[in-house]
């Protein structure tokens, strides 16, 4: 750079000199001036080789740094970001579009979120006559509060009108199931992209969802790498299954679970998916038609475990969870209200249960109980148990602030993974 | 050159521009690449980088060096919580430099094979463009791909991604 520049002025005087020889019957002022002007170009000159000759170095680092090779990126890089990120990464390049597009990559960002969190999405009406409010809760910041709480539009769903409820039905890899009573109509829902797909209505469909008394699974079955909806109901007296599958979007009918029952004398819990098993638990009013059902998503066949066996027959409620990597099952059991108690069993093999944990319910905080018991005979049960387990202290804000709601209205809840 | 060495044996890495680094043996072991080429002896007294410059090498080695000190993970399981702690901030500290030096400790170690360090990298590049803006995520990458969107094209994808821009 310092040469060229001691080259420039060379120069410079070497102009300054021939410019007298072209003109010399200017006057001295003329000349003094153009004298001016012409360094002027000549300062040009020695910014422009000055300039080029940086924008040579600089090229010559940009030689020595190449572009981060496109697998990098790939697997390393851009399954760590967050999905808002992934939305403006879409943006970037042909190359990145497409590829953020495929289905592998989907399915490597949900496995390699390290981040991934729950978030409690509640759908409920604060006050009757207005309209439905859709809230996020952050579980994995129990201390935070309200300030977790984001609102999320309720232009954003699927459904036109939402002075009538929305059932919150079911959630999987961050997706969530809706149904609408209004227009009797299911859809697949994403919270965070408002991106939904209403499901198609067939020969083989199902009624529509009851909140009394049905079952929902949302799964993938990674197998077909379909997202499915399984929906489990009594009609006729039957106990039946039917499944949708998203790829081909239509029901099919599946084999009975029970047969020749009477509606009201069964109860069932809300679903838990531990790989390709989706676990509910059955039981009936007699202690021996108590058991948990297993359906397997490849065979697409029932299967009934047996309860652990309990010191009292009597038994008050029952959920499943996913806890300790195998599926738990809670109970509360007792002969009378004053004398319950509850235990969690883990199952063991196929068919047998480890008792991991019991608690009389002295020590046993009541008064959440009885908020699972309501919130789980509205459908939504399992929600509530695993926060318990979880962030017992975010359950408490959640009834506390978020959830005083008048007892006359659903409130729909879910667990959505979200990263 | 015999492997039965002591462990205070040292083998010398020669960057692009020529610069030697002595290291321990150990401390090059880090580098599956290096391993590898010790482990089949066909390391000579000085192995050449050409394509690492000074600068990067002797971040790279740093980092070798500090991760070849800490205990590691598989040595015992209740592993001093104090030494992880120490090794975090110690990853978070190194990881504060330029992008162009990420880049190449990036490329560097890509090359010899650390597979931490180039997870750290990764983790840094996705952090630095995190929340950010297609235009910015161009330049902290420095692409310049022939394949960039039309600007129709590009309107088309803000628009379809839009839950991602507000």
């Amino acid at each position: 750079m310092d040469s060229s520049a001691s080259n420039a002025s060379v120069g410079e005087s070497q102009l300054a000199c021939s410019f007298q020889c072209l003109y010399p019957c200017g006057s001295p002022v003329a000349v003094f001036k153009n004298v001016f002007f012409l360094s002027y170009i000549t300062l040009a000159e020695v910014l422009k080789n000055v300039f080029t000759n940086l924008w040579k170095e600089e090229t010559v680092t940009e030689y020595h740094t190449p572009e981060i090779p496109f697998n990098i990126i790939q697997f390393e890089i851009l399954p760590k970001l967050p999905v808002k990120s992934l939305g403006c990464c879409m943006c970037v390049c042909k190359e990145w579009k497409s590829y953020l597009s495929t289905r592998e990559f989907v399915k490597m960002h949900l496995h390699q979120q390290v981040n991934r969190c729950h978030k409690l999405l509640i759908f409920d009406h604060p006050y009757r006559e207005k309209l439905l409010t859709i809230r996020m809760v952050d579980c994995d910041a129990p201390n935070v509060g309200l300030t977790s709480v984001r609102s999320v539009s309720y232009s954003s769903l699927p459904y036109r009108n939402v002075l009538n409820n929305v059932y919150v039905l079911s959630s999987f890899d961050g997706l969530v199931c809706l149904a609408s009573p209004l227009t009797e109509e299911l859809a697949f829902w994403n919270p965070l992209t408002h991106a939904y797909k209403k499901l198609q209505a067939n020969s083989s469909s199902p009624r529509f969802y009851d909140c009394s008394s049905d079952v929902i699974a949302f799964y993938m079955d990674s197998f077909n790498d379909d997202y499915k909806l399984l929906h489990i109901m009594v009609s006729n007296g039957f106990l039946g299954a039917y499944v949708y599958s998203l790829r081909v979007d239509s029901w099919k009918k599946i084999d009975y679970l029970l047969e020749n029952i009477d509606h009201s004398d069964y109860f069932w819990t809300p679903t838990t998916v531990l790989g390709q098993l989706i676990y509910f638990v059955v039981w009936g009013r007699s202690a021996n038609a108590r058991f948990v059902s297993c359906f397997d998503d490849k065979s697409e066949k029932f299967r009934e475990i047996q309860f652990p066996s309990l010191p009292v027959s009597s038994c008050i409620w029952a959920s499943l969870m996913v806890l300790y990597g195998g599926i738990c099952l809670c109970v509360v059991y007792g002969d009378s209200l004053s004398s319950m108690e509850a235990g969690t069993w883990r199952m063991d093999g196929d068919d047998g249960w480890v008792k991991v944990k019991a608690f009389s319910l002295v020590e046993y905080d009541f008064s959440l109980m009885g908020m699972e018991l309501e919130l789980g005979s509205k459908g939504v049960g399992n929600v509530f148990l695993p926060l318990l387990q979880k962030c017992s202290a975010n359950k408490r804000k959640i009834e506390d602030d978020s959830v005083d709601v008048d007892n006359e209205v659903l409130i729909w809840s879910c667990l959505v993974d979200y990263s | 050159m015999s492997t039965s060495s002591s462990s205070s044996k040292k083998i010398v890495l020669k960057s692009a521009d020529n610069e030697t680094f002595e290291i321990d043996e150990i401390v090059a072991l880090e580098s599956q690449a290096i391993k590898n080429m010790i482990e089949d002896e066909c390391a000579d007294n000085v192995i050449p980088l050409g394509n690492i410059d000074s600068k990067t090498l002797s971040k790279i080695i740093e980092y070798c060096k500090k991760h070849a000190e800490s205990p590691k993970k598989d040595d015992n399981a209740d592993i001093d919580e104090k030494a992880v702690e120490d090794l975090k901030s110690f990853d978070a500290e190194f990881a504060k430099v330029d992008m162009p030096l990420i880049q190449d400790i990036l490329m560097a170690a890509n090359f010899l094979n650390i597979d931490n360090l180039i997870g750290l990298m990764c983790r840094t590049i996705a952090d630095r463009i995190k929340g950010k803006t297609p235009e910015e995520i161009r330049k902290i990458l420095n692409i310049n791909k022939n394949d960039l969107l039309s600007p129709e094209q590009e309107a088309k994808a803000r628009e379809e991604n839009s839950w991602a821009f507000d």
